[in-house]
């Protein structure tokens, strides 16, 4: 089942495009990012990230994957999840999957798995592709702070991450990524099972996305108190994993809340889906 | 559940918000038998298969089919094939791959699938290769149908298998199913193409509005009100031959012929009365078909007359399709009073 599902994802344009415009964004910011850092070494990296962005190409991964995770990643994860279960209700053919038979949990879960296999793809090949050109032009050294290498405020700075130490930490920082897209690809799953609409799934999804980010910046005492529960607030928890000090309090809080907004969306989408009318 | 059931339709029924699309209806298919669901548009036929397939819930009643109760994603429908609403495909994989996607989708291998078989039967083998999306209406239909048969299915469910498709290939999916038929496959074949229906099938389910109208084989639905057309080489004496042949209920002009409703008398009962009286007879035919004892049967829905599109001919527009255009009295061949314009053989 997962493999059929495989192949048919994968022989969809739109999955190639998907994973292109990965690689091409991160080229892209990678080469902008990375001619920046050299003309002006003293710039820190972006969302308050106090590395130097010369001292390792590492850095360039990081930076890449931080613009990725506003808009790009987000929006490759909503077509992933969104997409499947509302095209096969548009083609026609998810009736005769049904009445194959397929449990309809199998065929539910067989495309979020490929769709989470497919957005994770999309997503790891950006800092990859981005941390190969920070590697072409800053090479591979442990990661200093802005400080340090910079200004040289800080004298005699020890490097604040190894090469060991940035990569393991890449690793948890993509996993977060995925996880705060993943939430949102959850109500896509949800919207796609219910109104059986391509569109409808994904711009509903990014339109909860956008209103997200925009509740959380508003100020306001009411705006706080849900602040925490909305699926953006903890996005950027990620970075203090490269900024040495500081505490993962925040990337904790956004795990918990991503995971439920991902359980709760993802069960709905389950109930929905094994009592639904098929009638497309 | 008698045991040569295939099918037991009990009670069922089926609502969407106010609308009862399928009410309190029951009836069963026999092992071997090709079996007609028929209705006008709107009448329940789709909603009653889509209950059968487990894909829609019914609210009350049940369905067994092939001796086990169909809920969502049943077993025993694996040895099912189905063909609802047209065909389902993925539009950028070839028919082929399509074909060995569904059938994987069941976490089966491709062995047993028969795909190459399937196509063959459905006339699709030069351009199975093709992408679905390049294919004509007919052969995404035709698709559909090979669909249905991969790994030669106990029972056949088609909904509207022809519509749309011409002359040619409806005679092509014809042929195939009576072929299937021989072999002992049994099949529940939903159509508004009556004159097809006819051809096919040797039961027939008629609803309306839901609800079971009649049920039986395709003469007893088509009842004893069966006529005749007659063309003969001089009509005013064959007017008069006929009104005195026992067993005819009525007769009438129907220019350049007559309409004889035959009543208990056979066609071969009129031929000889006219031969004996010296008329020479051109032209014999039945005349009473599935199509108007369909018309007495099913009611128009509200504030609508049965339209062609209701209850089309033999190649969906044919000549039979102009008789549904007349008003409902000239259709009732029984009555005798006027003659069936425009209708065919």
């Amino acid at each position: 089942m997962i493999a059929a599902e495989f192949s048919k994802q994968l022989r969809r344009w739109r999955t190639l495009v998907l994973i292109g415009i990965c690689v091409v964004v991160a080229l892209f910011v990678a080469v902008v990012m990375a001619q920046n850092a050299h003309n002006h070494p003293a710039t820190g990296g972006p969302g308050g990230l106090n590395v130097s962005m010369t001292s390792s190409g590492l850095v360039i991964g990081v930076v890449a994957l931080f613009f990725a995770s506003h808009l790009l990643t987000p929006i490759t994860f909503l077509v992933y999840y969104g997409d499947p279960m509302s095209s096969e209700a548009k083609w026609g053919s998810l009736r005769y999957l049904l009445v194959r038979p397929v449990s309809r949990s199998r065929v539910l879960s067989a495309k979020v798995i490929v769709s989470t296999v497919l957005a994770l793809a999309s997503l790891v090949v950006i800092p990859v592709v981005a941390s190969l050109v920070g590697i072409a032009f800053f090479g591979l050294h442990p990661v200093l702070s802005a400080n340090a290498a910079g200004t040289g405020a800080a004298a005699g700075a020890a490097p604040v991450l190894s090469v060991l130490g940035t990569v393991g930490r890449f690793v948890l920082a993509t996993g977060y990524v995925a996880l705060d897209s993943a939430a949102l690809a959850g109500v896509a799953v949800l919207l796609a099972v219910v109104t059986e609409n391509v569109l409808a799934a994904v711009a509903s999804a990014a339109g909860l996305y956008v209103l997200s980010a925009i509740l959380g910046a508003l100020p306001g005492e009411f705006v706080s108190h849900i602040a925490p529960a909305l699926p953006t607030h903890y996005f950027d928890a990620w970075l203090n994993l490269f900024q040495p000090g500081t505490g993962l309090g925040a990337m904790t809080h956004g795990v918990v809340t991503q995971l439920v907004w991902l359980v709760l969306t993802l069960g709905a989408a389950y109930v929905v889906f094994n009592r639904k009318d098929i009638t497309c | 559940m008698s045991a040569d059931a295939v099918i037991e339709v009990v009670g069922l029924r089926k609502s969407f918000g106010s609308v009862v699309a399928v009410d309190d209806l029951s009836f069963s298919v026999e092992r071997g038998s090709v079996v007609g669901l028929l209705g006008a548009n709107g009448a329940g036929k789709t909603t009653t298969l889509r209950m059968m397939l487990g894909l829609i819930r019914p609210r009350a009643g049940s369905i067994t089919v092939l001796g086990e109760r169909i809920a969502f994603g049943a077993k025993v429908l694996a040895r099912v094939g189905s063909f609802v609403e047209g065909p389902g495909f993925i539009p950028h994989v070839s028919g082929r791959h399509n074909l060995e996607l569904y059938w994987r989708a069941g976490g089966r291998h491709a062995g047993p699938a028969g795909v190459e078989e399937a196509l063959s039967v459905a006339g699709l083998g030069d351009v199975a290769s093709r992408p679905v999306k390049t294919y004509s209406h007919g052969m995404r239909q035709r698709l559909g149908f090979a669909q249905a048969l991969l790994g030669k299915p106990e029972l056949l469910v088609l909904d509207e298998p022809v519509n749309g498709l011409d002359p040619q290939q409806i005679v092509f999916v014809r042929e195939a199913l009576l072929r299937l038929a021989a072999e002992g496959m049994t099949i529940l074949l939903s159509s508004h193409l009556l004159w097809e229906v006819e051809q096919t099938c040797d039961q027939l389910v008629v609803v309306d509005h839901g609800r079971l109208v009649k049920a039986g084989t395709v003469a007893e639905v088509i009842g004893s009100a069966s006529s005749a057309y007659v063309e003969t080489d001089d009509g005013d004496r064959a007017l008069d031959v006929l009104r005195h042949v026992r067993g005819i209920a009525s007769v009438a002009h129907a220019p350049p012929g007559i309409v004889v409703q035959l009543g208990t008398a056979s066609r071969c009962d009129l031929v000889a009365a006219l031969v004996a009286a010296g008329v020479g007879v051109e032209t014999v035919m039945p005349r009473h078909n599935l199509e108007s004892a369909f018309l007495e049967m099913v009611a128009p829905p509200e504030g609508e007359e049965l339209g062609p599109e209701d209850c089309l001919g033999a190649n969906g527009t044919a000549e039979s399709a102009a008789m549904v255009d007349l008003p409902a009295p000239a259709l009732t061949a029984a009555g005798g009073a006027e003659p069936l314009r425009g209708v065919g053989p």
